[in-house]
């Protein structure tokens, strides 16, 4: 009896037993609970997308890189929808990049002014909630630009109204896609260049300037191709009309609203990641760059950034996955990002279920997509990934 | 009383009728200062009432959302649904309901600033028109817009406050949404900014909403009922009976018209339809909600839509308000 008990006792108490007891109930558990909703959803819905073939019958306004109009199908305004959301997301993570670079920096700075600044700018942003701030953006600041009649001129070629801000655009004519492959080629040969120069650098300890002579090069080969070729690029200057302006590039109070919003949002959040790999650097990295007689612009750009940058890209990655996902409150501005034109679709089509089960799986390709970006094996070479720690 | 089955009865053994309305749609739907429901489409919840018990306040309002009406409905929570509800035939085909006389023909409409000179549809060539998220209201847009050929941008808001914002912007050149509910919108205006006179909503119409009572499609006896009050309440209105003449058209009917409708004896029987309820019903319709005219100019001409030459007058000036003989 007492070796049947502790023979029990023994198999309960070894670990590889109980983690896998644990790991088969978790995995049960997680699978009932995921089969239980899945029942839910095909209850009320057959989980069908077969009517997003069905002819949308609505515009998308704005559009990124897309054309599509209402006899369109449901997939390709769907599409529109998920390439303003992208276009959305690239403009607003540079931008947040930016602006919390200088002002995480700016918090750092010895300078009074430019910290005090950089606090109140971080502070303020980071306790308001973004819905508010996205309808101030835009109702209080772009939509206070004048009506299109009383357009401001800029500098003579644009425009910016309320209606949109209108700017002179290069637009191709023919020969423009040759020209295009000679940019491309131009640009390969300039990066070369560049390699070689740096390692000639290296190796001999000879000043060659890769920098200028591969920027020259490139500059010189685009700009002398562009006449040779005839000037495949035209500008296009935008002229007003009464609703609307015609030509040049467009940007809509809409989209110029949702990019300063998530752009100041994001960055200020930014601000305090960058602040944080800063002063994760010792101390005594910068000051002895600055016994070594770097300036503070190089002591910042040599020594303390590209180890902060180790510690900046996991957070910076969810950073920008959140951009991602906050940019779903385009809806309350009238932007016609992915979540709007589900919106739509779904009150047009009645199919709740699968249109939104769509949206959250879209949302979660396009958030796996950026975490690729930020900490995916391009890093590696870099020594800057960060590696996963299992506990 | 007459003996009464299915529905009606069970309204009768309760004591009280259930009806599902709106609570936020001034003029239709909506809760009073003082707490109480009112509109045109609550009166007309009054009316059936009045005819069932003779009593308009043994009423029950149930606000019921968009999305729960027609389940509320089906689920018996309640006895008829009246709320700004529009017939289709999808809604009256797959959803085992069945839909009454229409009270009120709404339909798509656009509203402009009266500065801007816009006098049609063709006048917004390429112009941005402002709507709220909603599938018939875009949808009937595109079709229209697309069948004149007259290009526009959609700009589509998911609140009426941010919408107005950007209109009073002059983001956009165009409102677009149902007549009854820019009225409302254009007649809540704010002053500085121009108030409702700065505005025009333009007489072409979009789209056919009709607005009609809802029930379920188990007891015909049930709909009759519902729809020959509404019927008896524009047949007053043609015939001129009124709240206010109510007694002297009860002492000496003009017609006989007039008499069926109002269960005054002609030579000495009384015209019984035996609707479940008592043939003097349309009295105390009248004398306590009143005629459909009356209940138009109670809660929707304040809204600055006028009856005249809309689809909401009488068969007799051009509308489509019409009842069937009373025979």
């Amino acid at each position: 009896m007492a070796t049947i008990a502790s023979q029990t006792l023994r198999v309960a108490r070894d670990l590889r037993v109980r983690r896998a007891t644990f790991e088969a109930l978790t995995v049960t558990i997680t699978a009932m609970f995921i089969l239980y909703l899945v029942q839910q959803a095909r209850q009320a819905s057959d989980l069908d997308l077969a009517f997003m073939g069905d002819r949308a019958g609505f515009a998308v306004g704005d559009q990124f890189l897309t054309n599509v109009d209402g006899n369109d199908s449901r997939w390709a305004v769907y599409f529109a929808g998920i390439m303003n959301t992208i276009g959305i997301a690239v403009f607003g993570t540079a931008l947040a990049i930016l602006i919390g670079l200088v002002a995480g920096i700016a918090r750092l700075s010895s300078n009074w002014l430019a910290a005090r600044l950089a606090f109140f700018f971080v502070e303020a942003i980071r306790n308001t909630p973004l819905l508010p701030f996205v309808v101030f953006c835009y109702t209080a600041i772009v939509l206070q630009l004048p009506p299109i009649r009383d357009s401001l001129s800029i500098v003579g070629v644009g425009f910016a109204s309320n209606r949109a801000i209108a700017l002179p655009w290069a637009q191709p004519t023919d020969g423009a896609g040759m020209w295009a492959l000679v940019v491309f080629i131009a640009l390969a040969i300039a990066i070369g260049v560049f390699a070689a120069l740096r390692r000639y650098e290296e190796t001999t300890g000879q000043p060659s300037r890769p920098w200028r002579v591969s920027v020259g090069l490139f500059a010189a080969i685009a700009t002398g191709s562009f006449f040779l070729m005839g000037q495949p690029l035209r500008w296009d200057v935008p002229e007003v009309s009464r609703f609307a302006y015609d030509g040049g590039l467009q940007l809509s109070p809409e989209f110029v609203g949702l990019l300063l919003a998530l752009a100041l949002f994001n960055g200020a959040f930014v601000a305090e990641i960058v602040r944080g790999a800063i002063q994760s650097v010792p101390r005594g990295e910068r000051e002895a760059a600055a016994a070594l007689g770097f300036s503070q612009w190089d002591q910042m750009r040599l020594v303390v950034l590209p180890q902060a940058l180790r510690a900046m890209l996991p957070p910076l990655a969810t950073q920008c996955q959140a951009l991602v996902k906050y940019s779903a409150v385009a809806i309350a501005i009238a932007f016609p990002d992915l979540m709007t034109v589900g919106g739509t679709l779904i009150n047009q089509s009645g199919e709740a279920i699968p249109l939104f089960i769509l949206m959250m799986v879209t949302y979660l390709i396009l958030n796996l997509v950026i975490a690729i970006i930020f900490t995916g094996p391009q890093w590696r070479r870099f020594n800057l990934r960060p590696r996963t720690r299992r506990i | 009383m007459p003996e009464a089955t299915g529905t009606l009865r069970l309204v009768r053994d309760r004591g009280v009728l259930r009806v599902g309305v709106n609570d936020q749609l001034p003029g239709f739907g909506f809760i009073r200062p003082d707490g109480t429901f009112g509109g045109f489409d609550i009166d007309f919840g009054h009316a059936l009432a009045a005819a069932i018990f003779g009593d308009a306040t043994r009423i029950e309002f149930v606000a019921v959302s968009t999305s729960a009406r027609f389940s509320a409905l089906s689920a018996g929570e309640i006895d008829v649904l009246i709320r700004n509800t529009t017939w289709t035939l999808s809604r009256d085909a797959s959803l085992n309901l069945t839909f009454g006389v229409p009270t009120f023909y709404d339909g798509q409409g656009i509203m402009v600033r009266a500065a801007d000179g816009i006098e049609s549809i063709e006048d917004l060539d390429g112009a941005v028109v402002c709507a709220l998220t909603g599938t018939t209201t875009q949808m009937n847009q595109d079709d229209r817009f697309a069948g004149t050929g007259v290009r526009y941008q959609a700009l589509v808001f998911d609140r009426n406050e941010t919408l107005q914002e950007a209109f009073i912007a002059e983001r956009c050149d165009a409102w677009t949404s149902d007549k009854s509910q820019l009225a409302a919108r254009r007649a809540a205006f704010p002053q500085r900014v121009g108030g409702p006179e700065s505005l025009v909503i333009l007489p072409e119409t979009l789209s056919k909403e009709p607005l009609a009572p809802v029930v379920r499609d188990d007891d015909p006896a049930w709909a009759d009922l519902v729809n020959w009050v509404i019927l008896g309440m524009i047949a007053a209105d043609e015939l001129g009976v009124t709240s206010e003449n109510l007694d002297a058209m009860v002492e000496a009917p003009p017609s006989q018209e007039v008499a069926r409708l109002l269960g005054v004896p002609v030579q000495g029987t009384v015209f019984d339809a035996r609707t479940g309820v008592s043939v003097e019903h349309m009295r105390d319709v009248i004398r306590q909600v009143g005629n459909y005219g009356e209940v138009y100019e109670r809660h929707v001409t304040p809204l600055g839509i006028p009856r005249e030459g809309t689809l909401n007058a009488l068969w007799l000036d051009g509308g489509l308000m019409y009842a069937p003989p009373f025979r």
